[in-house]
């Protein structure tokens, strides 16, 4: 029972986990049902638009996932809040457990190429690496974008009223173009650099189960690590090995996701490069 | 003096008419007496040649209460020679074979083709009834097969270089066709309402009926709303004075016109616009519209929703549905909240290309440059890290670490 020899340290709450969730089953949702218009030109689109169901269904489903985005954004945004303005939680919009980028965040992104091209030690990466913020604002700005021009897609007539129809066409190509972007970053760059790179492969459960070996933490986070363990708080973030059933759950559907999004984006490199 | 005057009338009118009385001599029941036998033949060349004509056919058809010889005008006694003159049908059709020798039948014929069809090809022979007996070959119902004689043989097309080689089973396949065949009604357009029947003509020509400057009239000859609405378009204007400008066909094709609320013929026609419209195909596809139609979806606006699909006019026309004053209705039949505002939407986005809405071009560069230069900087990120990893794994792997690498996947969730 290796589990259990290495003690575990939480990472993500219940809640940031069943919102990921909420975010990889949207995402899904809404490539797999979004893709085939924009790549409506290819035999594979058409094919994934009879799978899901045909346009309207499809549309239908696309704006299922959308009311999911709006709810984990929301959720979010309340959870944040809560955090910051009812319990008062310090270092929340600065500091060392921020999501805020920090100068320190520039030398580590500094240092980290360096480290590439093997020219120095590899960062000491706080909580959050530089590259963890930019997946995390990346959603939060993909959001923001695409969630505000679908809803002038979803609802032209409405907003007909108050903005003139140009706008739709404007909402179109950023819609289409930052939802590409969304579906490439998230496709290669961080199933890279969260899953695939070597010291991970195939997959980091630790969006899933929550936590990490002792072992993992000490080297994805070597400076929370460092700071928690001086603090004398390491004892509090203690955690149980991941139950089987719950590493096998995380296992099933983060390949699955993994596989989907692979697949769509052989096709999207298809369909860009024919 | 009135005697002699009769005598020279008596003498006149005999002196006319005595071939007739020589002919009155063969009755049709002496020509029966042979050609009742159904194993008469005789020998054309290679081919052995029917001589069976009973009596009961021809006596039932048009021309039942002729003579034989009334045609077969050579035959003086029985028996009579082996080679006989052909049958000339101009003695008493002299209208309808003037028609004949300029049509593409009759022209080929007269350069020695042995191939195109001649009177008996499609009306018969002893057998010939009235157009509208429900019996003859040419009869409505009938016609198309009579046509498909040669016209549904693809071998002899080739033979003769005519287009379309199936145009039978196209014909059978179309609207038309299956209106006169599984419905059975007459008003079904059948070969002859569109070429012709006797002054058949090549669509080269410019007095066919087919020739893309006359379809309008000819389709119109039943589609009688359609043809003026056509006329009065753009395309129906132009259609007089430039070639390639699109006719009735260059959309609805010839033969395998399907009926125009197929989805199959809907999406087709989108092409077909985009054959000469190519830039307001392209920006088409960039639209929702154009997309849904792409993915073979028909809800949404294709070519002819906006711009109809008969009275096309330009936009700076005040009549067009596409001109400015018009397109709140336009777009409102299916968009019911359109308003002012809501018709300022471009159905035909120019993101690049020429003359580029600026609005749109400026939105496209910011996306692109957005797009590419995060995954040009995170490309590169990603692939400098990669192969940093695999060199850190190979030195952990000699200095025999491997065991201790954090996260090497193998052992995790095997508990």
């Amino acid at each position: 029972m290796s589990q259990n020899a290495t003690p575990h340290y939480w990472r993500f709450s219940a809640f940031q986990r069943v919102l990921h969730g909420m975010v990889v089953v949207s995402f899904l949702g809404l490539a797999l049902t979004g893709l085939p218009l924009r790549y409506s030109y290819t035999a594979w689109a058409l094919t994934l638009s009879r799978w899901t169901g045909g346009f309207q269904t499809a549309g239908f489903l696309h704006r299922v996932c959308a009311v999911i985005t709006f709810l984990y954004f929301g959720l979010h945004l309340a959870h944040i809040f809560h955090r910051a303005f009812v319990l008062k939680e310090k270092g929340l919009f600065w500091g060392p457990n921020s999501m805020v980028p920090q100068p320190k965040d520039i030398r580590d992104l500094y240092q980290h190429v360096l480290w590439f091209l093997g020219r120095g030690a590899r960062p000491r990466f706080e909580r959050y690496a530089y590259w963890e913020k930019f997946d995390y604002w990346a959603v939060f700005w993909g959001v923001a974008i695409i969630g505000a021009s679908g809803l002038f897609l979803w609802f032209p007539e409405p907003l007909s009223t108050l903005f003139p129809g140009w706008v739709f066409n404007v909402a179109t190509i950023v819609h289409s173009e930052e939802a590409l972007l969304a579906v490439a970053f998230i496709f290669t760059i961080h199933f890279f650099n969260t899953h695939l790179r070597p010291e991970k492969f195939p997959m980091d459960p630790v969006m899933f189960t929550g936590r990490a070996r002792e072992e993992e933490f000490a080297y994805d986070h070597p400076a929370e690590y460092d700071r928690v363990r001086k603090s004398g708080d390491l004892a509090k973030r203690l955690a149980e090995a991941p139950p089987v059933w719950l590493i096998k759950t995380a296992r099933g559907l983060g390949f699955l996701a993994l596989a989907i999004g692979l697949v769509l984006i052989v096709f999207i490199f298809a369909a860009s490069f024919t | 003096m009135r005697l002699r005057n009769r005598v020279w009338k008596i003498g006149l009118l005999a002196g006319w008419m005595w071939p007739l009385l020589l002919h009155a001599q063969l009755k049709n029941e002496d020509c029966w007496t042979c050609h009742s036998d159904t194993t008469l033949t005789k020998k054309k060349g290679d081919k052995e040649i029917s001589l069976f004509a009973p009596a009961e056919p021809f006596q039932k058809s048009v021309h039942g209460s002729l003579d034989c010889v009334t045609c077969h005008a050579d035959i003086r006694e029985v028996p009579h020679s082996d080679t006989l003159q052909p049958v000339e049908c101009q003695t008493c059709h002299s209208e309808a074979f003037e028609q004949y020798r300029g049509s593409v039948h009759g022209r080929s014929i007269a350069g020695g083709s042995a191939d195109a069809a001649r009177c008996a090809d499609c009306h018969g022979k002893h057998d010939i009834l009235p157009v509208k007996d429900p019996g003859s070959r040419v009869y409505p119902l009938n016609l198309p097969r009579t046509c498909a004689q040669c016209h549904g043989d693809p071998e002899l097309m080739r033979r003769h270089r005519i287009k379309p080689e199936n145009a039978y089973q196209l014909y059978m396949d179309s609207i038309h066709g299956q209106i006169l065949q599984r419905s059975g009604l007459l008003v079904a357009a059948v070969c002859s309402n569109c070429h012709g029947s006797h002054d058949i003509r090549s669509r080269e020509e410019p007095t066919s009926r087919v020739n893309p400057t006359n379809l309008p009239d000819t389709c119109g000859a039943c589609h009688a709303a359609i043809a003026p609405q056509f006329k009065a378009s753009v395309h129906g204007a132009l259609l007089q004075v430039r070639r390639g400008v699109p006719s009735c066909n260059d959309c609805h094709t010839a033969h395998s016109i399907s009926q125009a609320t197929e989805p199959g013929y809907q999406l087709g026609v989108i092409r077909e616009c985009g054959q000469c419209h190519q830039e307001y195909l392209r920006s088409y596809r960039d639209t929702y519209h154009g997309k849904v139609t792409a993915l073979g979806y028909t809800t949404v606006a294709k070519c002819f929703n906006c711009h109809t699909a008969h009275q096309i006019l330009p936009a700076s026309d005040p009549r067009s549905s596409v001109h400015l004053s018009n397109l709140v209705r336009t777009c409102g039949e299916c968009h019911s909240q359109a308003n002012a505002r809501f018709v300022q939407y471009y159905p035909h986005p120019r993101r690049t290309g020429p003359k580029p809405h600026p609005v749109l071009r400026y939105t496209y560069l910011f996306m692109e440059g957005l797009l590419y230069s995060v995954l040009t900087f995170f490309g590169l990120h990603t692939v400098l890290w990669f192969q940093r990893s695999i060199r850190e794994r190979r030195a952990a792997g000699t200095r025999d670490e491997a065991a201790s690498e954090p996260g090497s996947g193998e052992d995790r969730g095997t508990s």
